[in-house]
């Protein structure tokens, strides 16, 4: 009986004598794979608009090739005023509904509220996770009441601000001007 | 395509409007796979566009262009091909590289020795491609790499390609106007 219990006396001591369990990982931070490779498509297109506004000279914001199309003028507002619209569904915050297209006809007030526009954008994803942009839980009212996900959303603004960019590239090519994407990389 | 698709989606409610007089109403099912449903639902819709612009071209305008600067409607489609190759390879892995159409940059292009039904026939292809490898593509695999290598996600692809030819769409919405044609994206909305 005194072996018996001296030897479970040891196999406790060397029992407690064993280091404690390491203490559990914590989480792996949520991921953002999705959110990231939406965010390049966006990013070159805000770079390339961004850049095309300040490159074409306050005399051609009237211009446009017929009459049935949009002047360039009003090409920078209709994306401004998209941007702030879809960005306000992709992120659930609304935007203050410009109307920069119809009022707005200055360079400087146009290149003002396309920067703006995008600040919004740019706030609105910031924060953005894989977890956060999937479900069919945005509803872009003014757009049909097409349903639609978060991440949808985010690359619909994209594509639509691509689509007016193919226009601006026909229009500045049609006034002598190299858009943005096509213009040679600067020297490294 | 200057409010995106309405004509398309006024199509879709009229239509869903008709059969609701025939049949109770039934909520649609949630999608297994919303993310990646979504952004094919969209590429779709441009397709449609594309699909119908390469039909409307007159013939006497094939290799017309707004400026010599830009490409002639016959090396947007080519370029357009080229795109959809270019990216749906990639995300698919389905084939290997197609050769380029659009090349060289000039209007020595291969576009402008080939027929338009030949350059019609890569065009299709090229859609076909693409429709494969986003066949592919669900919410499981969304935030993978594209199967042949390449940046970012497949969703991230598939998004970046939509884009792309969403641009040369408006190239090729101003080309139309210009020449007095209403695009397929405005039809239907009184042409404007």
């Amino acid at each position: 009986m005194r072996r018996a219990l001296a030897l479970i006396l040891g196999v406790t001591a060397v029992a407690c004598s064993q280091p404690a369990p390491p203490p559990a990982p914590p989480p792996p931070p949520p991921s953002t794979a999705i959110v990231s490779s939406l965010r390049t498509g966006y990013e070159m297109v805000k770079g390339y608009v961004t850049q095309a506004a300040e490159q074409i000279p306050e005399a051609k914001y009237s211009y446009q090739p017929t009459k049935d199309v949009r002047t360039i003028g009003q090409l920078i507002g209709h994306i401004s005023d998209a941007n702030y619209l879809i960005c306000g569904y992709s992120s659930g915050q609304a935007g203050p509904g410009t109307s920069a297209e119809k009022s707005m006809t200055k360079k400087a007030d146009l290149q003002k509220a396309l920067a703006d526009s995008f600040a919004f954008c740019d706030k609105a994803h910031a924060a953005m996770t894989n977890d956060a942009v999937g479900g069919q839980d945005v509803t872009m009212t003014v757009i049909n009441n097409m349903k639609t996900t978060r991440a949808g959303a985010f690359a619909f603004n994209s594509a639509h601000d691509m689509e007016h960019y193919g226009n601006l590239v026909t229009y500045m090519r049609m006034n002598k001007m190299v858009p943005p994407s096509s213009a040679p990389a600067p020297p490294k | 395509m200057k409010v995106l698709g309405v004509s398309v989606l006024a199509g879709v409610v009229f239509t869903g409007a008709m059969l609701t007089a025939q049949t109770p109403q039934q909520p649609a099912p949630a999608s297994a796979n919303p993310l990646s449903d979504q952004i094919k639902t969209y590429f779709t819709r441009v397709k449609g566009y594309l699909t119908k612009s390469i039909e409307m071209v007159p013939a006497d305008k094939w290799k017309w262009q707004p400026t010599p600067d830009v490409r002639t409607f016959a090396r947007t489609f080519g370029h357009i091909s080229d795109d959809n190759n270019g990216a749906c390879w990639q995300l698919g892995g389905l084939t290997a590289a197609p050769a380029r159409l659009d090349t060289p940059d000039s209007m020595d292009s291969k576009v402008h020795s080939m027929t338009r039904e030949e350059v019609t026939k890569i065009y299709l292809d090229s859609f076909a491609l693409c429709d494969k490898a986003f066949e592919q593509v669900n919410d499981q695999n969304a935030a993978t790499p594209p199967v042949a290598g390449g940046r970012g996600t497949r969703l991230g692809s598939l998004a970046y390609n939509w884009a792309h030819i969403n641009e040369h769409y408006g190239n090729l919405v101003t080309y139309f106007r210009l020449n007095s044609i209403v695009p397929p994206s405005s039809a239907g909305r009184g042409g404007f």
